[in-house]
């Protein structure tokens, strides 16, 4: 730390100096809310004699705010800022960033220093009828304004890139990061209108509050929240993650529909954390229920596009399969044959009392007698008992029968057993499906063409060739 | 309860591990001045992106007419009863 503050900065330095006060203020928080915590479960489980001062759920507030409002924002605002920055290099005033920052911390001080002094032991949702001291909802207010002069912020680098690659979409990660803010500033004009109504009660300047209002506007804001985390990982998810095995995105478009299915879906559901307030209709219960189910949908594509990127990868090194482990003849082959071109040549088909020979590696041997493969191995599709069933021919050697796969060497003969429609059916691309007794309901007219062949080669032994 | 106890201990003593890691990659971690990131690029095989999902801002318009259309109603619903207005309580 004292190299970094003493060196004569470099732009990126100062960029970095911003962005690590924001993840090391979150870090503070985190390890600050993690004492409270372990305080509060263990005055919980009794396992700890709480002393008369101790007061839980001074000590439940301070750990729920601490973690859950700030750990979190710190971190996703400076996660944010470090992406929108890195991905739109120019030169830069950080002066907006670091009155964000100020701000953020102003509040957060001023929220805990409250809740210590014990004049807001009012836990993280802030439910009227419990009254805060002031000083409380001002501080958290300062928080939620304090993240939008960080939005401020990547919106201007936003609005900068366009205006300097005219017609360029917006970084992947950039719009990832400006569709955060854009759901956390619709998310936060329902916390900020409950402040309006919470700090004039709290000074006393208004008579009473109205409490279903208030908890109306706390559940607009607090199920967004939890998506303004989620949205954080997602762009860590999407955009760094995969750097880290040289993978991909798996679809650009993917990626931003799911982030604007989330500015969409976040906010309109909120309503389903009140089913037992009273003046709320059913209706509107239900449908607030309804829309939450919405919100599942780029939860799922998530998931989906995540596993899609790890395979996309995997492939790219020649392995098939999500547990693919290991390179071979087969896979190649198979590759080969998956990208459309026209590898295998000929065939030749062993004989029944042939037997399948290994090839430098310790597995049985099949019975090629047997009807079907030992259990283990008569998982369709994999791509080694392809490879198992090329070749005991000595005059076709392990790299030869890689050319052949790659299609180098057009007259090369690849050999397998008769029996083995494990084979037939990766070659037909049905690798997922290719069970003995499926071999016949296998679509395509190449499919049955190879089956065929395959069975006719069988009687007699006879070479046969696909093109 | 004990079993609460136990499982806070363990949620705990994995903070103090994750702030050490953060401070050690702070304090230990190479100075560079080539911060060169990279994000992950779209794979070769997607398709291109619908222009109609570029627009992130337009998106966030939309989501707040969304809104207003999911609270509208439950709101008038309360602002048309009687609000009882609570004084507030101090229970701590």
């Amino acid at each position: 730390l004292p190299r970094i503050l003493r060196d004569r900065p470099s732009e990126h330095v100062c960029e970095n100096r911003l962005i690590i006060a924001h993840i090391y203020t979150a870090t503070a928080a985190i390890a600050l809310g993690a004492v409270f915590g372990v305080f509060q479960g263990f005055a919980r489980a009794g396992a700890f004699g709480a002393p008369a001062w101790f007061d839980y759920y001074r000590v439940l507030t301070m750990h729920g705010v601490l973690m859950a409002l700030v750990f979190t924002t710190f971190f996703i605002t400076g996660l944010s800022l470090f992406v929108t920055y890195r991905a739109i290099p120019r030169e830069r005033s950080l002066v907006v960033g670091w009155f964000g920052w100020g701000l953020m911390l102003l509040g957060t001080a001023m929220a805990a220093l409250t809740i210590l002094r014990g004049n807001a032991t009012v836990l993280y949702t802030f439910y009227a009828p419990l009254k805060a001291s002031p000083w409380f909802y001002i501080g958290a207010t300062l928080l939620v304004l304090g993240t939008w002069v960080v939005a401020f912020e990547i919106f201007e680098n936003v609005y900068f890139f366009r205006k300097t690659h005219a017609g360029q979409p917006i970084p992947l990660v950039v719009f990832c990061a400006a569709a955060t803010f854009v759901m956390w500033i619709v998310a936060t004009l329902g916390v900020v209108a409950e402040m309006g109504l919470l700090i004039p009660w709290a000074f006393g300047w208004t008579p009473g509050i109205n409490v279903m209002l208030t908890r109306m506007f706390f559940w607009y804001f607090g199920h967004p929240l939890v998506y303004f985390w989620i949205m954080g990982a997602y762009i860590i998810w999407y955009n760094i993650i995969p750097t880290r095995y040289a993978g991909n995105v798996f679809s650009d478009g993917l990626t931003r529909l799911t982030f604007v299915m989330l500015i969409l879906l976040s906010t309109p559901v909120g309503i389903h954390h009140e089913f037992m307030e009273p003046g709320i209709s059913s209706t509107w219960k239900m449908l607030h229920t309804v829309t939450t189910y919405g919100v599942a949908i780029p939860s799922f594509i998530t998931a989906f596009a995540i596993f899609a990127s790890f395979e996309l990868a995997a492939m790219k090194e020649g392995r098939r399969g999500f547990i693919a482990s290991e390179s071979s003849v087969g896979r190649s082959a198979l590759q080969r044959r998956g990208s459309g071109d026209a590898v295998v040549h000929a065939w030749r088909i062993r004989r029944p009392s042939q037997r399948v020979v290994q090839h430098g590696h310790r597995r049985p041997q099949y019975d090629l007698d047997r009807r079907s493969f030992p259990r283990d191995r008569r998982r369709a599709g994999r791509p080694h008992i392809f490879r198992r069933c090329l070749l005991d021919d000595p005059s076709i050697n392990r790299t030869r029968a890689v050319e052949a796969g790659m299609g180098a060497l057009p007259d090369s003969t690849l050999v397998f057993r008769h029996a083995d429609h494990v084979a037939v059916n990766a070659l037909c691309r049905s690798t997922r499906s290719a069970a003995p007794h499926r071999r016949r309901r296998l679509p395509g007219r190449k499919c049955r063409q190879l089956v065929g062949a395959a069975d006719a080669a069988r009687c007699g032994g006879r070479v046969f060739s696909f093109h | 309860m004990l079993l609460a106890a136990a499982g806070g201990f363990f949620l705990f003593i994995s903070i103090p591990t994750f702030v050490a890691v953060a401070i050690g990659t702070l304090l230990q971690n190479a100075k560079t001045e080539s911060m060169e990131a990279t994000f992950a690029a779209p794979a070769e095989s997607a398709a291109t992106t619908p222009p109609m999902l570029q627009h992130v801002f337009r998106w966030g318009v939309l989501a707040l007419l969304l809104a207003v259309l999911a609270y509208a109603g439950p709101l008038g619903e309360l602002l048309r009863h009687p609000g009882y207005l609570a004084p507030g309580m101090r229970t701590w």
